[in-house]
């Protein structure tokens, strides 16, 4: 008895509406967020009708539904910048509008439809989660299908060029929460597909999928709770050490603390850092991506590297552009969490155009400041992002971007650092499950952690001892290393700096600073 | 009295807004004929004979009212909008009597012609004449003197302005019809002899002025139909293309014509012909020549930066222009256009039969969408038979006008414009917000408030956030009458040491202002738009040489490292600074933009550190011209002291501690930025005081400047003096008031004067130099001249006035004490004030300031007695004289014995320093007084009691230091 309903709103959604219409006697421009709000207690009250739900993936594309199906499509928003559209909200019998519904009676005029029955709906451009990891993505796709590949039909709207992905107009008839939607966010939609002229001027009409939103959800996944988060940090640092980092264990705690990090407070001096990882050496073969990249993208739920070159910096764009009115995305429209790795191994002499010097400068934007600058005609807006950048460079430092943090890796001689993914060693898919929560977990805590009044004044005063001790010893060191203690606190999962994790990050820092002088005397 | 205030600014003298229409000029007939007329009757008459009706009223609201005149079926009963109609009469009404006289009472000229009072202009009247000498169609109506005079009328204009559109035209017909008949007809002369020719000219009435400018984000479809004014950025501009507005047909059966078919959003032929026995439906040719065309063009805007809530993207909308209205905005502008938000059924393009292609769609008719349901009006999921037809929404416009300062209006110019800027700012707050500005405004100390509230998360300088706060506030942009302008903008440099907090202020001013750029000028090219990548030979590595700068235009561009930056870019921002403008010169072109923005520089000391013993022009790698551009610098110093290190170490660690709540500031950044923007609204004027107190602070200014114990690091010229006026106008901004009283101005004095870097000496250290012996002074010596000589080479390209280079040996003390607090908390908490730091137990440490002032005085006083006895003095006798000369400052015995031993070792050391000779031994045995003070016991260092004369060394310039006493 209990799931009948939910079988009906799944099977014949355009029923329920009607019949809440009916029922409905409150205002027209409120009817909307009914809808939303009965659907959405109904499905994702529960997992198990939420998962009964077919989804729209990339192995679920819409050309494997018939239009006027319900599904859910879990994307990332890439334009909110299109014109909100008016829609017929009710026709003259009575009849509901909107949500694509059908209705049989086709001969009606416009003269029939009064203006104020018209309401706006917001629409929307949004395509699937970029940068995401097969593997959390697998999460939630329960089965695959055997469709043939996916065409996208407008390519140029998701960030990663080359990459199958699904794009989807949304149109959202709630349009006060609509207005919460932003770019780069990621929302779960359930609505209806179907399919229609895409509201582009100047191009071409093209046919484009189109999920007329009943409602939406977009929680955060919930943090997980890991036991012993010690010793999982230290197998977890061995394991990256040995297999992926070639045994230099000081670089991955820095590349662990990196990995850490999210921007909790968009102030200055809570930004996440930027990691560079030096004296990289250079891929046997051009083009090949470092083992680091293939663990990387095991390990971070959002992950993407992007190799540099000059070819690649001064053709592609990196940061979204709107272009007759149809805003094209760029590499760095990325949805919060996402980690970014730059190598620099391809990157050969030659010259920058104004191009690649822009995307430079968006990069060393989001470095600093967390914000991307997106281009619309005679002005630019600046949106937050939320992107840790590590940063692999062949020489001393990076050669495009300042990074907060440079740790020039030292590994063994023999080891492989471009190992091929099958090649690599992985752990159990158990012990994997566990490191990826570990470090969401890290990356939760790290906004947490706390400083007690002791602790500060510990900190206080060893940073005072330091400063007579040894004079260049600066304000920013101290900056630098309040940070960077909450992140190695964060990654201890402990929500409470201690005398211990700051001699420790002190440690670390000093046996950092000892490394980057000692090759700098060496060249 | 509020309520006309707020929403009807005070009218300007005809003024048209935006260029293109002319000046009404007086006509020589227009006022004594106007009250001659009947305007009643008239306009019955005229409504009578040009059959106008309209649909039916209650029906669609939005539906174009006006029906076509002569129109076929005409036997069918109009039914008449009677709420129209007595619009059409108070319309017209107005038009007839308004004059710009307020106070006048406004007397509804309802039966008996006009009113007597002829005084005022009957500017409507006076511009009905001006279109027919012009041959313009539109009438500008100022909708303040509608809300001013009849605010019913003003009322039903606003909230139903499309239903009433056809009515107001009416009134302007019959206006036209009164005071200028024959201009009513496009032919007049050819109309008396075919009357088939005879076409009515079409008149449109353009509103401008409205009290509130919405953005396109708050057109709903509640709004549909009302007039409003929203702003946007013109982003594309269509063609111009003919708009058919009334088509006469022939129809292909009979041969008859028809004439005026109204078209509506859509090609529309006569549904039936009017000849009885024809019955065609279908076949229909239309009359190019006898039909009636408007221009029109279709505007794309999108939404100003400044009206997207944060996180949103702009949207965009047509704008539908019509007729004179065309081609007046142009890609790029900021607009401003009146007019009313409509919907209209989205109905393809349709070609016209006979391959003319007037356009024919009204709205928004897109490239010809290729799905076959578009022709149809029908479109969406056809195969479910879903019928989903699509409406569009667009901007019909009777009104445009540049909201930008590139137009005609300056909004950073005038006053009285300001004032209005600041009303429609207050206006566009909601009620929270206005009413957090007014208690800001209204609060006590809000100059020191607002301070602390910039840059929370930096530690003390409380300095550089005051520059800041006056940076974001910016002086008044001015215009000489000769048309020069003259910047407003604040430029400011950081200099300090390294890791100090310089980047943080650049960035958290980005941060704060949406149209601020952050740069380094290490990566950063102002002209050079490209850069290379070359790899460094020694290295190995590859780096990035040069890079482009975007220059923040109306907003601040943050230049870190500037030092760093090439000199020729620097001149480039050189330009920037004074000119408010950068060139460009690349590959053959030469072109000049605006760079209105002010420059938030951070630059590090030549070698790493700030050397205080140097020059600022000495410490930082700028040249004097750009140096001069700044009007504030600010020296950011990283000093070693366990207090204050232990200070800003509690503060970094309390930020990380308690997070948002440590660096809270009192007003958060939004408030900030509103209050911010209302006070650039005001364009602050000196009183006559403070322009005194503005005098007198620049003599003193320049006196110091000249003498030399001061050692400006560049010379105080004009420049200083109108940084000065700037400063005092941001500083009368922050406090939200148009004037500058004396206060501010001080305010601003100290503020340059503490920019105004000293160079500070090492000070005097009296113990130590007993240690160190006799190496160290002339170490000393040197770098006194060393310093003298950079003093002298930073004398600014065009300073104009020959001053005397010596900088020995002069008397600062009626300066330094004149300016009492200021001095003493000169850099603040960046440079610690050297005196303060005399330790408990009294070293014999004097400020080098103060070694120069006592050496100076014992210098000359020497001269004089020189002068008048022919020979030196008693070191007992000048000791007592120097006591006497301090005796008021003294409180006990304890202070007089520290002087006495003072001036006994100031003594020694001009001696070492060959200011003075010592003269010892026989000279005569007299004034045996002396000796008995206590001045033996005084100098037990001496341990002997031969008397020791003092006397002015010969290579000291005494006359050079006797010009200042």
């Amino acid at each position: 008895m209990v799931s009948t309903p939910a079988i009906e709103e799944i099977y014949n959604p355009s029923g329920v509406i009607q019949h809440l219409f009916d029922r409905y006697e409150g205002s027209d421009n409120e009817f909307a967020s009914v809808v939303a709000n009965h659907f959405s207690t109904i499905l994702f009250n529960t997992d198990e009708r939420f998962k009964q739900l077919p989804s729209l993936d990339i192995h679920h594309p819409p050309e494997a539904y018939t239009n006027g199906s319900l599904v859910r499509f879990r994307a990332m928003i890439q334009d909110t910048s299109s014109s909100p559209e008016l829609y017929v909200a009710k026709l003259s019998n009575h009849r509901c509008e909107g949500w694509g519904l059908s209705t049989s009676d086709s001969n009606e005029t416009s003269d029939s439809v009064g203006y104020q029955d018209l309401q706006e709906l917001a629409t929307m451009w949004a395509v699937s989660v970029p940068a995401e990891s097969s593997w959390h993505a697998e999460d939630i796709l329960l089965l695959a299908s055997s469709f043939p590949a996916h065409v996208p039909p407008r390519p140029h709207k998701f960030p990663l060029p080359d990459v199958s992905h699904i794009g989807v107009q949304i149109k959202m008839y709630d349009n006060a929460s609509a207005q919460c939607l932003r770019t780069t966010d990621i929302v779960t939609f359930v609505g209806i597909l179907s399919s229609e002229p895409v509201d582009a001027e100047l191009s071409s009409s093209m046919e484009v999928p189109v999920l007329h939103v009943i409602c939406y959800q977009s929680i955060p996944d919930p943090i997980p709770d890991i036991k012993e988060p010690c010793s999982v940090r230290r197998e977890l640092i061995r394991w990256i050490s040995e297999h992926v980092l070639g045994g230099d264990d000081l670089a991955v705690e820095w590349l662990l603390l990196q990995l850490s990090s999210k921007v909790h407070i968009r102030a200055t001096p809570f930004l996440p850092p930027s990691l560079t990882i030096s004296h990289f050496p250079p891929p046997p073969q051009p083009n090949m991506l470092p083992t680091l990249s293939h663990a990387l993208s095991e390990l971070l739920q959002k992950y993407t590297p992007i190799p540099l070159s000059l070819e690649l910096l001064n053709t592609r764009s990196f940061t979204p552009e709107s272009r007759e009115e149809d805003l094209h995305s760029g590499y760095l429209q990325l949805p919060a969490g996402t980690t970014v790795l730059l190598t620099e191994s391809a990157v050969f002499e030659g010259k920058v155009a104004e191009k690649g010097l822009m995307n430079i400068r968006a990069i060393q934007e989001i470095m600093d400041s967390q914000t991307l600058d997106y281009t619309f005609p005679f002005s630019r807006f600046t949106f937050e992002t939320d992107i840790s950048t590590v940063v692999l460079a062949e020489g001393r430092k990076s050669a495009f971007f300042q990074t907060s943090l440079n740790i020039p890796l030292q590994s063994n001689s023999d080891s492989n650092l471009y190992r091929p993914g099958e090649k690599v060693a992985w752990p159990s898919s158990e012990k994997l499950k566990i490191f990826r929560s570990y470090i969401d977990a890290c990356k939760a805590a790290s906004g947490k952690v706390k400083v007690s009044e002791a602790v500060s004044k510990y900190i206080q005063e060893s940073f005072v001892r330091q400063r007579q001790e040894d004079k260049t010893t600066t304000l920013n060191d101290l900056m630098h290393l309040m940070k960077a203690a909450r992140l190695l606190a964060a990654s201890h999962l402990q929500d409470e700096m201690t005398t211990e994790i700051w001699e420790r990050m002190k440690e670390l820092e000093a046996a950092r600073k000892m490394r980057i002088a000692s090759l700098t005397v060496r060249t | 009295m509020d309520f006309d205030g707020l929403s009807s600014p005070p009218a300007p003298h005809l003024s048209l807004p935006s260029s293109s229409a002319p000046e009404p000029t007086p006509s020589s007939n227009g006022t004594p004929r106007s009250a001659q007329r009947r305007p009643v009757s008239d306009a019955l008459a005229f409504a009578d004979d040009t059959a106008q009706g309209g649909e039916d009223a209650g029906e669609s609201g939005g539906r174009r009212r006006r029906k076509a005149r002569n129109q076929p079926g005409g036997e069918v009963t109009m039914v008449r909008d009677a709420v129209g109609e007595s619009v059409c009469e108070s319309f017209e009404t107005f038009l007839k009597t308004f004059t710009e006289d307020v106070a006048l009472p406004s007397t509804p000229g309802s039966d008996g012609g006009l009113p007597e009072f002829t005084d005022g202009e009957l500017i409507y009247i006076q511009q009905i004449h001006t279109m027919r000498e012009y041959e313009i169609s539109t009438l500008y109506v100022d909708y303040s003197h509608i809300l001013q005079k009849d605010d019913v009328l003003a009322d039903a204009i606003k909230k139903q302005y499309y239903r009433f559109l056809p009515y107001l035209r009416r009134a302007v017909h019959n206006l036209v019809a009164e005071y200028e008949p024959e201009y009513l007809k496009v032919n007049p002369t050819a109309a008396t002899t075919d009357s088939v020719n005879l076409q009515t000219r079409e008149f449109s009435i353009a509103f401008y002025h409205l009290p509130l400018v919405s953005g396109i984000r708050e057109l709903r479809t509640d709004k549909i139909g009302t007039l409003m004014s929203i702003s946007g950025t013109v982003t594309r501009t269509s063609e111009v293309r003919p708009e058919l507005l009334y088509g006469s047909f022939i129809c292909e059966v009979c041969g008859g014509l028809i004439n005026e078919i109204e078209q509506q959003f859509k090609y529309t032929e006569p549904s039936l012909c009017p000849n009885p026995t024809c019955g065609n439906r279908v076949a229909w040719q239309l009359q190019i020549d006898t039909s009636k065309f408007t221009d029109w063009q279709k505007v794309r805007i999108q939404e100003n930066p400044s009206e997207i809530p944060t996180g949103s993207m702009p949207r965009s909308l047509d704008v539908i222009l019509r007729g004179e209205m065309v081609e007046r905005a142009k890609a790029g502008d900021k607009c401003v256009f009146t007019g009313t938000f409509i919907v209209v059924p989205d109905v393809g393009q349709l070609s016209l039969p006979g391959g003319e292609k007037p356009q024919l769609s009204r709205e928004t008719s897109r490239a010809n969408a290729a799905a076959g349901g578009i022709t149809s009006g029908v479109t969406g999921l056809k195969s479910l038979g879903v019928r989903d037809l699509q409406y569009k929404t667009a901007f019909l416009a009777c009104m445009v006008h540049n909201a930008d300062g590139r137009g005609g209006t300056n909004i950073r110019g005038e006053e009285d414009e300001g004032e209005d800027d600041g009303q429609a700012f207050l206006r566009s707050l909601t009620e929270p917000e206005f009413d957090e500005l007014k208690s800001m405004i209204d609060s006590d100390h809000i100059y020191s408030r607002l301070v602390e509230s910039i840059a929370p998360t930096v530690y003390g300088h409380e300095i550089v956030k005051k520059g800041l706060l006056l940076q974001l506030m910016g002086g008044v942009h001015k215009q000489t009458a000769e048309g020069m302008h003259l910047r407003g903008d604040i430029n400011i440099c950081v200099v300090g040491d390294p890791s100090t907090s310089k980047s943080q202020f650049l960035k958290y001013i980005c941060s704060f202002l949406p149209r601020a750029v952050y740069t380094s000028g290490k990566a950063s090219s102002a002209a050079g738009l490209t850069a290379a990548v070359v790899k460094d030979e020694e290295t190995g590595d590859f780096t990035i040489e040069a890079g482009a700068l975007m220059l923040a235009d109306n907003g601040i561009c943050a230049i870190d490292e500037f030092d760093k930056m090439d000199i020729s870019d620097q001149v480039a921002i050189h330009e920037a600074m004074e000119q408010q403008t950068i060139s460009i010169a690349k590959a053959g072109i030469h072109a000049t933009l605006n760079a209105r923005t002010s420059i938030l520089a951070a630059a590090n000391p030549i070698g790493g550190r700030y050397d205080r013993k140097k020059t600022l022009r000495a410490n930082v790698a700028m040249s004097a011209p750009i140096m001069s551009r700044f009007d504030l610098f600010f020296v950011v110093l990283d000093e070693c002291d366990e207090k204050t290190d232990l200070n800003i170490a509690k503060h970094i660690v309390n930020v990380h501690r308690f997070q948002d709540e440590a660096i809270n500031p009192e007003f958060s950044t939004e408030a900030l930025q509103r209050y911010i923007r209302y006070a650039r609204t005001f364009n602050p004027k000196l009183t006559p005081e403070a322009a005194d107190v503005l005098v007198e602070k620049y003599r003193i200014l320049r006196q110091d400047d000249t003498s030399g114990a001061s050692r400006n690091s560049y010379r105080i010229t004009v420049r200083q003096l109108e940084s000065m006026i700037r400063l005092s106008e941001a500083i009368a901004r922050a406090n939200c008031t148009a004037e500058i009283t004396p206060v501010f101005v001080r305010e601003a004095y100290s503020l340059l004067r503490q920019s105004i870097i000293h160079v500070e000496q090492d000070d005097i250290d009296f113990d130590e130099e007993e240690l160190e012996g006799e190496r160290e002074n002339n170490d000393n010596v040197a770098s006194a001249g060393r310093n003298a000589e950079e003093s002298q080479d930073v004398q600014m390209s065009d300073a104009t006035d020959q001053l005397d280079g010596s900088s020995l040996a002069l008397n600062r003390i009626a300066t330094s004490s004149g300016d009492g607090p200021s001095s003493t908390s000169r850099l603040g908490s960046m440079v610690p004030e050297a005196s303060a730091s005399a330790p408990p137990k009294r070293r014999m440490v004097i400020t080098h300031d103060k070694y120069m002032t006592l050496q100076s005085m014992i210098v000359l006083h020497l001269t004089a007695t020189e002068h008048e006895t022919g020979r030196g003095i008693d070191k007992d006798e000048l000791i007592d004289w120097y006591l006497e000369l301090k005796e008021s400052e003294m409180r006990d015995v304890e202070e007089l014995e520290y002087e006495k031993e003072l001036i006994t070792k100031v003594l020694r050391k001009l001696v070492k320093d060959n200011y003075l000779i010592e003269v010892r031994g026989d000279v005569q045995e007299s004034l045996p007084e002396s000796v008995g003070d206590s001045t033996d016991l005084s100098l037990p260092q001496d341990g002997e009691n031969v008397r020791v004369y003092y006397m002015v060394h010969p290579s000291v310039d005494t006359e050079n230091s006797s010009s200042y006493p």
